[in-house]
């Protein structure tokens, strides 16, 4: 448990769809108490890094370790019992069920047992906690399909919490979502990492909303064509040339 | 050596009709990704069409063909635009309305060509002449060798060297990328149904001659045709064809063998077990195709209900008022009703408890199974040699039945639930089948046609000989199991199967293990219907094979989906629906029309997981209107309420 190393590591991973190399021997590292933001251009292979470490795309090579245990080979619904969990960057929200009921079949399905008997009310007050922290309280009774982007998104994160993950991983959780609701969905982060440092949560971040990347995260990884080309602080990234050359003309810089 | 090739030749000659109804089947399926499970039914039906034509009005074979042809041309258009909204839709959808369409073409046939077995008069001269030492080969069997070889070339020159081939096989790789090239892609559906359908007319009139014109037989020989379709993954029509001739001299040479009858009708089994075989070998390397491009605009087309769930409170509240209501009605019922009418009331319940199965699985865990008989059967024989034969008690009988079923649905499902739906709905039609097949008509285990007799029980004491006090074993057990189904699916079990069906994907990176949830699903309902078999059984008294067949599975199925395949209510209504069919004193006129109106109406109401009882309690009705609207304003309307949806929300707050 002392160990220093990372709660969440990838080491070499790659990917290959068809012609298209999507990941080239990416290194990763995610620690806990920090928000570790995975940035690039578009098509860069974020997403696809996410798969990789929850399990939905096998790498072709390299390794995926979680706390010193290899999960490489292992199906997505190990990993997420052993406490990975992750928000989708095209929502996949459980549409026809209400908000509640996508936080609670989160939390049942997250756990032991999953919410028969003794569970019930430990699950009733996390997802209670998780609904107020996130303000998804008024929303409780609406059905999760028929929601904005931006709340929907909450609730994928909302449900992500549900399971009590050690790592979590966000995949542009920022998008469609208005000055308001970043500013609330920064605070959220914060919070979440630096407050809270009893959970030793450990977040990876997606996100193509630069201030929100730079704002939020500790540490950052750049990826481009599915090479890793920086790792960093947000000042480092921000003084790259490489980093600079990667998004010259990419309008999410500005 | 000799002695095997007349064997050959009729392998060839058959399994080269087995590879065009292979052939026609992949078409569809690679372009459209609709699996066609009517098939055999086109077949039928066109085949029947013909006989009419030909045989009794005496149009002579170069006029009737044509008409034939187009005839199924216009099946096919008709099979396209029903279709056609149904992309994007759940996956069991379109599995669902190509069984009721089964059905349609096989009411259809019973009404307008009598359906009884007819001798069809050979399209091919069946002389022969011989080759060699005496080897006879008959003019027909060339004669369909050569048709089908024609026209699967036809097919492959279609593909590979004309423009509406190169714009099939754009069609074929990405669906939404083609429309976007220019591609008028339900042009290219229309084409492949028509050529399916055509296809499926010749098979039919090339296998009556031989196979006999029955409704349900040509239905089923067709079926024959999947194993080779899933040999060549459903996608690859070379190996289609070719699996289709390599089962076809396997089953001619095994009908040599075989003659001595100890294994059951093994060669009419063969393509059964060949089907299910392959289902658990291809495994994992089985793919969808529907799967692979629906997900660029699944989004927009999947339609977000527009109430909320089971979470609505007070709709909970009255669903259980209803159904506390419907038992108590249930309960009184012997008041005015008395004697045997009763009996046919218990019928009803016990199928409602076989039916409640077909809810859970279809219309909450999305798994279509055409095996819920079978399993019933395997309750109801059980019951039938240990209650009946061997005096034990009946719930001895009914344990064991249901032990039985346990390891028999482990073996259906283990394979093919990594699966998508289809391969599930493949396998369970394959267990079917063979039960019908392979252990059903065995003397030993279910007395052949005449069946097994078992006694009405007694049950801690009291005899359920009489109809009243079956009737009322028979509304507690439903009763029960509703409950336990309503209490489940309200619960953390309910939610689970929930977020299996609207996104799998989500549910694994919470946690949810898919494979081993839908299995148990799958096991539970099995056992439930076994259980269900054997109260069957012991009610029946007589429990013959024919009441535990596939069709029967079919049936089933087609009225759940009709009565509400997402509702407990669904299940009741169906057993009610299933009492009216077999009521005695209900007119000809009017029976004979059942089972077309519930293949029709399962067409018509089959998107609404609702079904029947939406439309009495007058929710969803626009369901109805909106299958012959064009998806594209579906589109829009689905984009539409999410503004206003949105707007709303900002004004809340």
């Amino acid at each position: 448990m002392g160990e220093q190393g990372p709660l969440l590591g990838a080491s070499g991973i790659s990917v290959r769809f068809g012609g298209l190399q999507a990941l080239d021997t990416v290194d990763l590292q995610v620690q806990p108490d920090r928000i570790t933001g995975l940035i690039g251009p578009n098509g860069a292979g974020k997403t696809t890094m996410f798969n990789v470490l929850t399990g939905l795309v096998a790498p072709a090579q390299g390794q995926v370790v979680l706390d010193g245990t290899e999960i490489t080979g292992w199906a997505p619904h190990r990993r997420a019992r052993a406490g990975i969990a992750r928000t989708f960057q095209r929502l996949e929200l459980f549409s026809r069920m209400t908000v509640e009921q996508n936080l609670l079949a989160a939390w049942e399905t997250g756990h032991r047992g999953g919410g028969l008997g003794r569970g019930k009310h430990e699950c009733r007050r996390r997802v209670a906690d998780v609904s107020e922290m996130l303000g998804l309280g008024p929303l409780a009774e609406r059905l999760a399909g028929q929601l904005p982007t931006g709340q929907g998104r909450l609730v994928e994160l909302g449900r992500a919490l549900c399971t009590d993950p050690r790592v979590l991983l966000l995949d542009e959780p920022g998008s469609g979502l208005d000055a308001a609701e970043t500013e609330r969905l920064c605070e959220i982060l914060e919070r979440l990492t630096h407050d809270g440092g009893a959970d030793r949560l450990a977040i990876l971040l997606v996100e193509h909303d630069m201030p929100l990347v730079m704002r939020v995260c500790d540490v950052i990884t750049v990826l481009d064509f599915g090479k890793g080309i920086a790792n960093g602080t947000p000042e480092q990234i921000r003084a790259n040339p490489i980093v600079q050359a990667a998004y010259l003309g990419d309008a999410d810089v500005a | 050596m000799s002695a095997y090739w007349p064997f050959i030749v009729i392998g060839i000659f058959s399994g080269s009709i087995y590879g065009l109804a292979a052939m026609g089947v992949v078409l569809t399926y690679k372009t459209t990704g609709v699996f066609n499970f009517g098939y055999g039914a086109v077949a039928m039906f066109c085949a029947f069409t013909y006989w009419k034509f030909h045989d009794v009005w005496g149009i002579t074979a170069w006029f009737a063909m044509p008409l034939v042809l187009l005839t199924a041309a216009v099946i096919g258009l008709i099979f396209e635009r029903i279709f056609r909204p149904l992309a994007g839709q759940s996956a069991e959808m379109p599995i669902v309305v190509s069984l009721a369409l089964l059905a349609v073409l096989q009411a259809a046939a019973v009404l307008l060509y009598g359906g009884t077995d007819q001798g069809a008069q050979p399209v091919f001269p069946t002389s022969t002449f011989t080759v060699g030492d005496g080897l006879h080969v008959g003019y027909d069997q060339v004669g369909t060798l050569l048709v089908s070889l024609a026209v699967g070339g036809l097919l492959w020159w279609l593909l590979r060297h004309t423009s509406f081939g190169t714009s099939t096989r754009a069609v074929v790789d990405n669906r939404d990328l083609g429309g976007l090239l220019g591609i008028n892609v339900t042009n290219i559906y229309r084409a492949s149904w028509v050529l399916s359908s055509m296809f499926g007319a010749l098979v039919g009139i090339l296998l009556s001659p031989t196979q006999g014109l029955d409704i349900n037989n040509l239905t089923l020989v067709v079926i024959f045709a999947f194993a080779p379709a899933v040999l060549g993954r459903l996608t690859s029509l070379p190996l289609a064809y070719l699996g289709a001739l390599v089962l076809g001299m396997s089953q001619s040479l095994l009908s040599k063998w075989s003659s001595t009858g100890t294994v059951g009708n093994i060669e009419g089994a063969l393509p059964y077990l060949a089907l299910f075989v392959l289902l658990i070998v291809l495994g994992g390397r089985l793919q969808e195709v529907g799967s692979r491009v629906r997900p660029m605009t699944a989004a927009l087309r999947r339609p977000v209900a527009s109430r909320a769930g089971n979470a609505d409170v007070s709709s909970v509240d009255r669903k259980l008022t209803v159904g506390v209501l419907t038992f108590v009605a249930a309960v009184l019922v012997p008041v005015i009703v008395h004697g045997p009418w009763l009996g046919y009331l218990a019928g009803g319940a016990i199928f409602g408890v076989i039916a409640l199965t077909v809810v859970v699985l279809t219309g909450w865990a999305g798994q279509i199974s055409l095996a819920q008989f079978s399993f019933a059967g395997i309750g109801a024989f059980t019951v039938g040699h240990l209650a009946g034969s061997h005096g034990h008690h009946f719930l001895v009988a009914a344990l064991v039945g249901v032990l039985i079923s346990i390891p028999l649905s482990l073996l259906v499902g283990l394979p093919s639930l990594r699966l998508s739906g289809l391969y599930l709905a493949l396998a369970t039609m394959a267990f079917a089948l063979l039960m019908d097949n392979l252990v059903f008509v065995r003397n030993d285990v279910t007395g052949g046609v005449t069946g097994l007799t078992a006694s009405r029980p007694e049950l801690f004491g009291l005899s359920l000989a009489s109809p009243e006090r079956f009737y009322e074993l028979s509304i507690v057990v439903l009763g029960l199991a509703c409950s336990v189904a309503l209490v489940v699916h309200r619960g953390p079990i309910g939610r689970q199967l929930q977020i299996l069906r609207d996104s799998p994907v989500a549910a694994s990176t919470l946690g949810a293990n898919l494979a081993i949830t839908k299995l148990a699903v799958f096991v539970v309902c099995g056992a439930v219907a076994a259980l269900g078999g054997a109260l069957l059984g012991s009610f029946q008294q007589v429990i013959t094979p024919a009441n535990f067949s596939f069709g029967i599975s079919l049936q089933l199925l087609l009225l759940v989906v009709l009565s509400g395949r997402a509702l407990i209510a669904g299940a009741v209504v169906a057993g009610a629906l299933y009492m009216f069919e077999h009521l005695p004193g209900v007119p000809a006129s009017v029976h004979n029309y059942i089972p077309l109106t519930i293949a029709v109406g399962v067409v018509v109401l089959g998107r609404s997981p609702d079904g029947l009882v939406a439309l009495v309690t007058g929710r969803r009705g626009g369901q109805v209107g909106a299958l012959f609207r064009p998806r594209s304003s579906q589109v829009r309307r689905t984009i539409g309420s999410r503004v206003t949806d949105g707007v709303l929300v900002r004004s809340d707050g």
